[in-house]
């Protein structure tokens, strides 16, 4: 019974060793979340003029540089451009951004030829 | 059977192996619950990290908006300031270390009595239960402002943040360009200055969210200059404000402005519009139009704000010239300075 | 009568092994006790860091109204790093006065951009004090560069990363 006992002991105190690397992990992961990476896409993407918007070169140094430099998947597609109602041209861009711990997906509406 | 005839089995007796087991396991027993204190010594609270508290309330000011973001916190009275749950200053969530001219206003605002006390400021930017002394300042341009106890010699908790202010369109009419000539007759006669908000082209897409001008969330600041050399010689008795009314496209008729939703100032002195007050010897007036605009939930509306005139003339031979016309308020316009952005820093010390 | 014998040998080794396990445990609680109630604080001082260089690189990029042109597009587009070293080091200087000023921020910067597949990287200025062995941080933003930008970046518009090292000097 003792020997019952003293495993219950150990199983406990591994258990409450890992409470302590739980809270500082959340904590990190609250802290390494990529905020400035993924605002810095969307601005670049929301500033591009409207006739570079679906430019596919700058797709291609967008999505290898970001590959190369912060190790993740950032990619961005344009739809056709259409009118609104007040007659502004807008056209909506899917971006996509994936770096191993963060998936993030946004649609953004922004400013093209009529 | 033992000696003396009674019965012998394994119940009831301790052999001395299970004792000297027995003896083991509580003498190792012992030993872990001796080491419990050493345990605990490592890890003793030294106080809330004020780093952490610096940063996050930093945070809250220079990338959140506040909550209520819409009607906007800076325009509930100080009396109900328990409504307000957060008071950040930023303009949007979309454009973080952008932060409004009002907010900043509002928040470090030196009237007497404080509008936000230091309780306010725990409860909204702080953590309530962490006792913490602070110091919240922002240089940008011109504007300094600093809220809360100097900061001390010893160790306190920073953040920096590097940010920018803006501030919104500035509208001045010069009364000299709105003289219009009237034939000779009549002894009085009502003339309108209209000020016309074209939402459409306001929310026009290709300008930058942060260089807007937003009827929904904006101040408009509509100021007429020169009034009296406008009216030099155009031989009025007098000339008063008859009514403040907004007119939206389609409706046949204007309704009057709320009454809280405006302010009038005539040379710097604020004025009813209900009192009809003379500016014939006015140098300039003000109307500061509050947010949210009449409408502003509806994006393709013309709006006119009419302030109405009443000119009462001595002389009915003569020509008379009167004020009157209407501007439009769009990005193309000269009349306005368009919004603009100052650069700046924002500190918080904790402690 | 013997008092030594068979009878009881696996309570003796039932004690020793539940000994050997209580003590165990102990060790298990010790070992990861001081793990994470060392390395708390030092993260904080390296986020401060991270977000005031992040600013200034935002603050370079936002114009003061619609139509100015971004300061960093232009320093980028004509390749003038002394132009933003200059700018660069006066926004991280920057303070309110409600405290004294700190220890300077050193910084090097380079633009990583795309040749076919492969990315290149051009230095792009330095603020001149050598690296002094405290942690560093990396900040980068995207800048877009028009097509036919003074022909130093070639015929087409693309999109080059500026990376900004930042340490307390």
């Amino acid at each position: 019974m003792g020997f019952v006992v003293s495993a219950f002991i150990l199983a406990s105190a591994i258990m409450v060793t890992q409470v302590g690397f739980v809270g500082q992990t959340a904590v990190e992961g609250a802290l390494l979340f990529p905020k400035e990476q993924i605002r810095d896409v969307r601005a670049l993407v929301g500033s591009l003029p409207p006739e570079d918007s679906d430019n596919s070169g700058i797709r291609e140094d967008v999505r290898i540089l970001a590959l190369a430099r912060w190790n993740a998947v950032v990619d961005y597609r344009a739809d056709a451009s259409r009118s609104t109602s007040q007659g502004y041209g807008i056209r909506r861009v899917s971006l996509f951004y994936e770096d191993g711990s963060v998936t993030c997906e946004e649609v953004l509406n922004v400013a093209a030829d009529s | 059977m033992d000696i003396t005839g009674r019965k012998v089995d394994q119940d009831g007796i301790l052999s001395l192996d299970m004792l000297a087991g027995f003896s083991i396991f509580l003498l190792a027993l012992i030993a872990v619950f001796a080491m419990v204190p050493s345990v605990l010594a490592g890890i003793d609270c030294s106080g809330a990290d004020y780093d952490a508290v610096a940063y996050r309330t930093s945070v809250i000011l220079a990338e959140y908006p506040g909550d209520p973001c819409y009607p906007p916190w800076e325009t509930i009275p100080a009396s109900a300031s328990e409504t307000i749950s957060c008071l950040g200053l930023a303009c949007s969530r979309q454009n973080p270390c952008i932060l409004s001219e009002q907010k900043v206003e509002r928040l470090f605002s030196c009237s007497d009595p404080e509008v936000f006390t230091s309780d306010d400021i725990r409860r909204t930017l702080l953590f309530e239960g962490v006792p913490c002394q602070y110091n919240l300042s922002i240089a940008a341009g011109e504007l300094r402002v600093m809220k809360g106890n100097p900061v001390p010699e010893h160790e306190y908790g920073f953040a920096r943040r590097l940010i920018q202010v803006r501030t919104p369109a500035i509208m001045s009419i010069d009364a000299c360009s709105l003289d219009i000539s009237l034939p000779p007759g009549a002894s009085s006669r009502s003339a309108d200055i209209t000020t016309c908000f074209n939402y459409t082209s306001l929310a026009d897409p290709a300008i930058s969210e942060p260089y807007r001008i937003r009827p929904s969330s904006d101040q408009m600041t509509i100021t007429l200059t020169n009034i009296s050399e406008a009216l030099a010689g155009s031989d009025c008795s007098g000339v008063q404000i008859q009514s403040i009314d907004v007119l939206v496209d389609g409706e046949s008729s204007p309704v009057s402005l709320a009454n809280d939703s405006f302010q009038l100032c005539i040379d710097g002195m604020g004025k009813d519009p209900q009192t009809h007050p003379d500016i014939l010897g006015a140098g300039n007036l003000t109307l500061t139009l509050y947010p949210p605009l009449p409408f502003c939930d509806r994006d393709d509306v013309i709006v006119d704000v009419i302030l109405r005139l009443f000119y009462q003339f001595s002389d009915t031979e003569s020509i008379h010239t009167c004020l009157a016309g209407v501007q439009f308020c769009d990005y193309d316009s000269d009349w306005i300075t368009q919004p603009s952005l100052i650069p700046g820093v924002l500190e918080v010390c904790i402690w | 009568m013997y008092l030594v014998d068979e009878r009881g040998q696996l309570y003796t080794l039932e004690g020793i092994c539940a000994a050997i396990l209580v003590l165990f445990s102990a060790y298990v609680v010790l070992q990861g006790g001081i793990v994470p109630a060392s390395g708390s604080p030092s993260g904080t001082a390296e986020m401060q860091l991270h977000q005031i260089a992040g600013d200034a690189l935002l603050m370079l990029d936002t114009p003061g109204s619609a139509d100015e042109e971004s300061l960093l597009s232009s320093f980028v587009c004509e390749k003038n790093s002394t132009g933003f070293v200059t700018s660069y080091d006066a926004l991280l200087e920057k303070r309110t006065g409600a405290t004294p000023p700190g220890s300077g921020l050193q910084f090097e910067a380079e633009i990583w951009y795309r040749d076919s597949s492969e990315c290149l990287s051009i230095p792009f200025g330095k603020s001149g004090g050598v690296f002094s062995g405290n942690p560093a941080v990396r900040v980068s933003r995207f800048v877009f560069i028009p097509e036919h930008a003074g022909m130093l970046w070639g015929e087409r518009s693309q999109a080059v990363l500026l990376e900004v090292l930042v340490w307390r000097g």
